[in-house]
């Protein structure tokens, strides 16, 4: 039986090594895998790579997947983004596609850092493109840890961090921020008469609350950012089409990836309780290098005040900050021509 | 599949299109040997029978993996008299899974990695139906559909569909 299965596998072996395209195009689409330690990284880029500029997307959660995040175009990238630069896919440690020897045991900030260099410096060396980091919110966040652990290396040249906010729910700051971002949308929409009375009643109760420190307190600004200001903006749901397309047409593992969600709870625990214990907030005088952060006006996660915060307080970086009107925490979705030339701005030609 | 009415049974050969999910493609070869046979006491009719046999498979799932899986097998065949077939089989094994079109770094190079699959324990329980043909080039067609599961998988369980669709040839008599 031996004799059979050789001569399979290695007929496998090299079929899947025609596939290998890293020829500059305006539309690129291509998969890859890079062997990090003891695990493969399933890496897909996609769009114009001949912009010689490849935005690699880091994604949020923590816990969340990259490759179905792009195979259904989730951020609707195809058609702005992707456009002016390649965007790179990957998932990260212990999630979605993933492939090889796994141990969540072994997961920690460093190894997700670790991670996002090596796939950066492999794309930067097989396109000879530059290499921009594009974390959304705990990938924002990664970001913005990536460029405090490899400062003054060159693989990457430059960072956006959309909708990351550096605080934690144990950060006191954070729930100032909170507290001042209702705060201010309350007196924005009673100016402008929109469910004026239920905005009154808000800022009532945020008078009377000067402070938000018991769990009570946090749970009722909460409640107000549900019914006030989710409604404002759009929320997006993967249709029936996104999920056949996942199922039948895309390199997603969707049986593994069905079971992820134990999975990504244990990621999810263990990069936040990092998180918390490293205080980000306390140290964003750390992080060096060419940072955009951005917002939504209406992001209750990264709320713009936060953002201000991080702007002042990120003394050694060259910061440029955007707030987007109108905008949630999926702030490319709700103002996708504003984000886009907000990337663009930052990025160059 | 071995099995024929009357009491004689045969090793047989299949070969077969399986596809992961049906869109992902590959092939899937299976030998079986004749085992037993049952008689049916109703009409005093051999219809069933037990085989053995190994199973080998290779399938693409583009932009994720090259899989190969080897998996010896015990099936149970029962036919009716108008030679319509129905299988029930399980079978234990490896799949081989390569990552396509992978990188590893080396010295600050990065190159296409040599052939480095990680190996997983695999059960394959299957339904098979068919019906015998009479051809030269085979004795019966089958459909078949197996789920593979994966016990041990990065961290969790899981577990891919196959869909085969086949034909069946008669090697030897026992």
């Amino acid at each position: 039986m031996k004799k059979f299965l050789v001569p399979m596998l290695l007929s496998g072996l090299l079929l899947s090594c025609s596939d290998n395209d890293f020829e500059p195009a305006n539309d690129t689409e291509s998969h890859f895998h890079l062997q990090v330690d003891e695990h493969t990284v399933p890496i897909l880029v996609r769009g114009n790579t001949a912009s010689g500029k490849i935005l690699l997307y880091v994604q949020g959660g923590p816990g969340y997947n990259s490759l179905d995040f792009a195979e259904i175009d989730y951020p609707e990238w195809k058609e702005t983004l992707e456009k002016e630069y390649a965007v790179a896919y990957y998932d990260q440690y212990g999630m979605g596609n993933r492939q090889g020897k796994i141990d969540l045991d072994r997961l920690n900030t460093e190894l997700m850092l670790n991670e996002m260099h090596e796939v950066a410096g492999f794309l930067k060396a097989k396109y000879k493109a530059e290499i921009i980091l594009l974390g959304h919110s705990f990938g924002g966040v990664l970001t913005m840890r990536y460029m405090m652990r490899y400062e003054g290396e060159e693989t990457v040249s430059k960072f956006i961090n959309m909708n990351g906010a550096a605080s934690t729910d144990d950060d006191t700051v954070r729930w100032r921020l909170r507290r001042d971002f209702l705060v201010n949308l309350a007196s924005l929409e009673i100016r402008k008469g929109r469910n004026a009375d239920e905005w009154k009643a808000c800022k009532t109760w945020l008078d009377e609350n000067p402070k938000l420190e018991s769990l009570e307190q946090k749970w009722a600004w909460n409640d107000y950012v549900n019914e006030l200001i989710e409604p404002l903006y759009d929320f997006k749901s993967p249709g029936a089409g996104d999920y056949v397309n996942v199922i039948f047409s895309s390199p997603y593992n969707v049986p593994t990836t069905l079971g992820n969600s134990k999975i990504s709870d244990r990621i999810q625990e263990a990069l936040i309780a990092e998180e918390k214990e490293f205080g980000l907030i306390s140290r964003l005088d750390e992080v060096k290098g060419d940072l955009l952060i951005l917002t939504g006006r209406l992001d209750d996660i990264c709320p713009p005040e936060e953002l201000e915060y991080m702007f002042t307080h990120l003394t050694n970086a060259r910061v440029d900050s955007v707030t987007l009107p109108m905008a949630g925490h999926d702030a490319y979705l709700d103002q996708k021509e504003k984000y886009t030339q907000a990337i663009v701005n930052f990025v160059g030609d | 599949m071995t099995f024929v009415l009357g009491g004689y049974a045969q090793n047989q050969f299949s070969v077969g299109y399986a596809g992961s999910y049906f869109t992902r493609p590959g092939v899937h070869l299976n030998y079986q040997a004749h085992l037993r046979d049952f008689q049916s006491k109703k009409d005093n009719i051999t219809n069933k029978a037990l085989l053995g046999g190994v199973q080998l498979g290779l399938y693409h799932h583009p932009g994720m993996q090259w899989g190969s899986y080897l998996a010896p097998e015990i099936s149970f065949q029962k036919q009716n008299e108008k030679g319509f077939r129905i299988g029930y089989e399980l079978g234990i094994g490896a799949l081989f899974t390569q990552p396509s079109n992978l990188y590893s770094a080396n010295d600050g190079q990065y190159e296409k990695a040599g052939f480095q699959p990680d190996v997983n324990l695999v059960l394959t329980p299957a339904i098979s139906l068919g019906k015998e043909i009479k051809a030269n080039w085979a004795d019966a067609w089958y459909i078949k559909n197996r789920v593979m599961l994966i016990p041990f998988y990065a961290e969790q369980s899981t577990f891919r569909y196959f869909f085969e669709v086949g034909i069946t040839k008669s090697i030897s008599k026992s």
